[in-house]
């Protein structure tokens, strides 16, 4: 993709900026410079945040001296690699309809005009305030076999029974969906916003149609930004329980729920600690793999 | 007379020693002026501020402060950490068994808190018992009323979608019952027999219930038509349609413990706030606002009338269910999760 | 020049674009469309459309000192620890950017770890540790915790616009005798307000929002999501739909304000050039 917009910034005209080959500083290179940038964040989340967790994950080696029996259960245990799965692949269908949901969404507030572009800001950001808690309530009393569209549906003699679309997995995805779609929408909106309008012009201006120029000179400028939100909203997925525990009815149980059972019921926090330090690596890893790509692709 | 420096340094020891004890033995009777409550927030922790918290702070002047929410897992963070801050913790049968094993309880101070006449269940070394709570049948008043767990699985002659509690504690033992397991001899639970009978309902169960508040919701707004419910949360629903009885109920006790290490001075205040739980006409109030009963005998007589059949504990309703076994529970809460797990992701 | 053909293929193209972007900004907006009414609602528990005209649950929102209570530790947690973030968080993207050291990739991955790790295994290791430093129960605790969460957001939305940005301006700035900070506020800062507005907001959303981390670390204060969680335990509640609807009206209000705001400043500007 980005090769092609270095070939479609040659045909076009410059090249897309900030194509710099690695971002470096502006200052003549020295050893470790920028560090002093990072340094504040990285103290404090030392402290607070990498050994506490690293102190939790030890459990999952603990009890009381180094074993690896927690680990040989959890990958023995079919449910668990089964809630796992099941998260995973709720994840990936999740963050596979907010890409084509999102982006046209973006693309076409970014065109409108300022003041309908303010208003449709406006119903993208507010409903974030209302609270997921209160949204996957709305949502229940919506869908629900008493709900508003079963009501609706039933009464226009579309369907015979209540259709079921809360208390399992198609339920949980539109919920997911429903709260991480502005996650995806917002940031990519913003790095829209960056394109230069000129760009465009000067592409039409030599004869490219609409459909070239969105391809060859824009679609391409946005593809990190989406790469960006895809991975956030994948990783949120990964981490909810709020929606499925109530939106699945009991029966979605995704890993976080399982974490929540396995910490306040069971408790087994060896266990907790070795799921949760598998979904570390499993997850790190993909990121740091899809990072190297972008990097490799730069 | 001239006193040798010797005695001089002697008597001064001893005088600081004497101070020294007499400090100490003062502060280890010293009460505190306040301790922390770990409740789980909520109606019933509302009540519990109002008809015991208060009148107590007014007596004594002592002040509880409530740590809201209250999980098992907030408990042993606390303990683990070292800085316990709590002095009382609600918690459930299973967890207090669970809390017994991983020692992060201390025990009960029955002495300090010289209760009035309690039931036998409700005293324990580890836990005090606060109320009775019960794991009953519910349904709409428009619908047929079932009268045992057989009818509640007959889904021909009782029709409608049901929503049974996703905590297995709550759903195995009525399983088994539903299959015609004689009452006396639930415990040990025959899981396989439990989890056929639960693939016959299976079908029907539209909901699993995860919180307290919804099998009521969910039959107040029709989505289903039976469930199984804890009595305190359906009671408050019934002119709002739902309907609900006692047979066969799993009776559940829901217990205070003392937190491993709590700061004795506080400790001491808590066991004496413990003493107003066993004054009858107090559980008779909290029980009018949330049907839990208290554990004094004489309670039942201090019941509205016209309401008997709303409380767990009133001798008709005690003789009709089963008390819970903490026990089984514990010993083998891993395995029945794993299996309840499976069996739910098989569907 | 477009011909006629091409003409009709664009019509249609955007006719498809605006029914896509109609029906997600639909699909967005359902949450409002219902829960605004549902707070007006007589019913005592939540049902759409709503039988009847109420304000009770205003009244008993605004009488329950308890839920201002909570309105007010949220917000102080929330713009507290959403601006935090926001500075550390830049910083951190423009070093990690910017910067050229050892080890990027494994400061990248640390920072947006908070994403990763389960929130409830976070709540129970932050405890652990909190509780040593005696950070538990206090509002510098909890808004520290909040700051590590919010961070990734930060991070991973300030690095993709930072890195689109391009760097020779800054090379120019410099090569010019500006100072760093002369060249923050005349360059990063006017490129880089989109992405930083939207960070700070998701920010503060997901802070205001938390529940998890709330409930371990805060003790016996209460915050809004933390008590709505308590509650729904319980029942149903239409109070919270009251919240919902007031937090929707405060932010309607401010993105006016900002608008105008913004309309204004742009005037000034045309006015001064």
């Amino acid at each position: 993709m980005t090769t092609g917009a270095r070939r479609a910034g040659g045909e076009v005209g410059r090249l897309p900026p900030g194509s710099a080959p690695d971002g470096g500083l502006a200052r003549p290179p020295r050893r470790s410079t920028g560090f002093v940038f990072v340094l504040p964040l990285l103290l404090v989340m030392g402290v607070c945040f990498n050994v506490p967790i690293v102190l939790m994950l030890a459990w999952s080696v603990k009890n009381p001296t180094l074993t690896p029996r927690h680990y040989q259960e959890f990958f023995a245990t079919s449910v668990y690699l089964k809630v796992f799965w099941n998260t995973v692949r709720i994840a990936l269908v999740t963050t596979a309809v907010c890409v084509p949901l999102g982006y046209p969404l973006a693309y076409w507030i970014r065109f409108l005009p300022a003041g309908r572009r303010l208003v449709a800001l406006a119903l993208v950001v507010l409903p974030f305030w209302v609270s997921i808690l209160v949204r996957t309530y709305a949502w229940i009393v919506l869908l629900g076999n008493a709900g508003l569209v079963n009501r609706m549906l039933l009464r226009l003699g579309v369907i015979e029974s209540p259709l079921g679309i809360l208390y399992n997995e198609l339920g949980v995805i539109i919920g997911t969906v429903n709260v991480l779609l502005p996650f995806f929408v917002l940031p990519l909106l913003a790095s829209m916003a960056r394109i230069d309008d000129r760009l465009l012009q000067a592409a039409a201006s030599l004869g490219a149609s609409a459909r070239t120029i969105f391809w060859r000179v824009f679609f391409p400028l946005t593809v990190p930004a989406v790469s960006a939100g895809a991975i956030l909203v994948f990783i949120l997925t990964l981490g909810f329980y709020v929606t499925p525990a109530i939106l699945g009815g009991g029966r979605v149980t995704m890993i976080a729920n399982m974490l929540d059972l396995l910490i306040n019921q069971l408790p087994d926090w060896e266990l907790a600690a070795t799921i949760s330090t598998v979904l570390l690596v499993v997850v790190l890893s993909c990121y740091s793999m899809s990072r190297w790509l972008r990097n490799r692709a730069v | 007379m001239r006193f040798s420096r010797r005695a001089v340094g002697m008597t001064c020891t001893l005088v600081a020693a004497a101070i020294v004890v007499a400090v100490g033995i003062g502060s280890a009777q010293e009460m505190a002026k306040r301790f922390v409550f770990g409740s789980p927030g909520g109606v019933s922790t509302e009540a519990n501020q109002e008809i015991f918290w208060k009148p107590f702070t007014a007596r004594t002047g002592i002040e509880i402060i409530a740590e809201v929410p209250s999980s098992f897992g907030k408990l042993r963070a606390m303990v683990q950490s070292g800085k316990v801050t709590a002095s009382l913790w609600d918690l459930g049968t299973l967890q207090l068994e669970q809390a017994k094993a991983l020692d992060l309880i201390e025990p009960i101070d029955w002495d300090q808190i010289s209760p009035g006449p309690m039931f036998p269940e409700m005293r324990q070394q580890y836990g005090f018992g606060q109320t009775y709570f019960s794991t009953v049948m519910a349904w709409r008043a428009d619908v047929k009323a079932p009268q045992s767990w057989q009818d509640f699985w007959n889904v021909k002659d009782f029709p409608g979608k049901r929503s049974l509690s996703n905590f297995p504690a709550y759903t195995l033992p009525i399983a088994a019952l539903a299959d015609g397991v004689p009452p006396d001899k639930l415990y040990p639970l025959d899981l396989d027999r439990a989890f056929r009978s639960l693939d016959r309902i299976k079908p029907s169960v539209s909901v699993w219930w995860t919180t307290g508040a919804q099998p009521g919701q969910l039959l107040v707004d029709n989505e289903v038509q039976y469930a199984n419910a804890w009595n305190g949360r359906v009671a408050t629903l019934w002119e709002q349609g739902v309907r609900h009885n006692f047979n066969q109920g799993l009776l559940d006790i829901a217990w205070w413990v003392v937190p491993k290490g709590a700061p004795p001075a506080e400790k001491r205040a808590a066991m004496l706030f413990l003493h107003e739980w066993s004054d009858p006409a107090k559980q008779a109030e909290y029980a009018k606002r949330v049907y839990y009963t208290g554990s004094s005998p004489s309670l039942a007589a201090l019941l509205p009338k016209d309401k008997l059949h709303m409380f767990p504990t009133t001798p008709e309703n005690k003789a009709k269910q089963i008390l819970a076994n903490g026990r089984w529970w514990f010993e083998n809460a891993d395995l029945v999760e794993k299996r309840w797990q499976a069996w739910k992701l098989g569907q | 020049m477009t011909t006629r053909r091409g003409s009709r293929v664009e019509r249609l193209d955007r006719a498809v674009l605006a029914l896509v972007a109609g029906t997600a900004l639909l699909f967005l907006s359902v949450p409002i469309l219902i829960v605004v009414p549902m707070s007006f609602s007589s019913a005592s528990t939540l049902a759409f459309p709503p039988p009847g005209f109420s304000v009770r649950w205003y009244r008993s929102f605004f009488g329950d000192p308890a839920w201002l209570n909570a309105a007010g530790n949220s917000m102080i947690v929330a713009l507290s620890s959403s601006v935090s973030a926001l500075v550390f968080g830049s910083l951190a993207a423009y070093g990690l950017v910017r910067g050229s050291f050892r080890g990027k990739a494994l400061i990248e991955g640390n920072f947006v770890a908070p994403l990763i790790v389960p929130p409830v295994v976070k709540a129970v290791a932050l405890y652990i540790v909190f509780a040593q430093l005696a950070l538990l129960r206090t509002y510098t605790g909890l808004i520290v915790s909040h700051t590590i969460l919010c961070v990734p957001y930060v991070v991973l939305l300030m690095s993709v616009a930072i890195r689109s940005s391009d760097i020779r301006i800054e090379q120019i700035a410099y090569s010019l005798g500006a100072s760093w900070l002369f060249m923050f506020r005349k360059v990063l800062l006017p490129n880089l307000w989109p992405s930083g507005l939207a960070a700070w907001i998701l920010a503060f959303i997901v802070s205001f929002d938390e529940i998890i981390l709330t409930f371990f670390l805060f003790g016996y204060r209460d915050t809004i999501p933390k008590r709505m969680f308590v509650l729904l335990e319980q029942k149903v509640d239409p109070t919270i739909t009251v919240i919902a609807t007031m937090l929707i009206v405060l932010s309607a209000m401010t993105l006016v304000v900002v608008a105008l705001l913004v309309r204004k400043a742009g005037l000034l500007a045309s006015r001064a050039s």
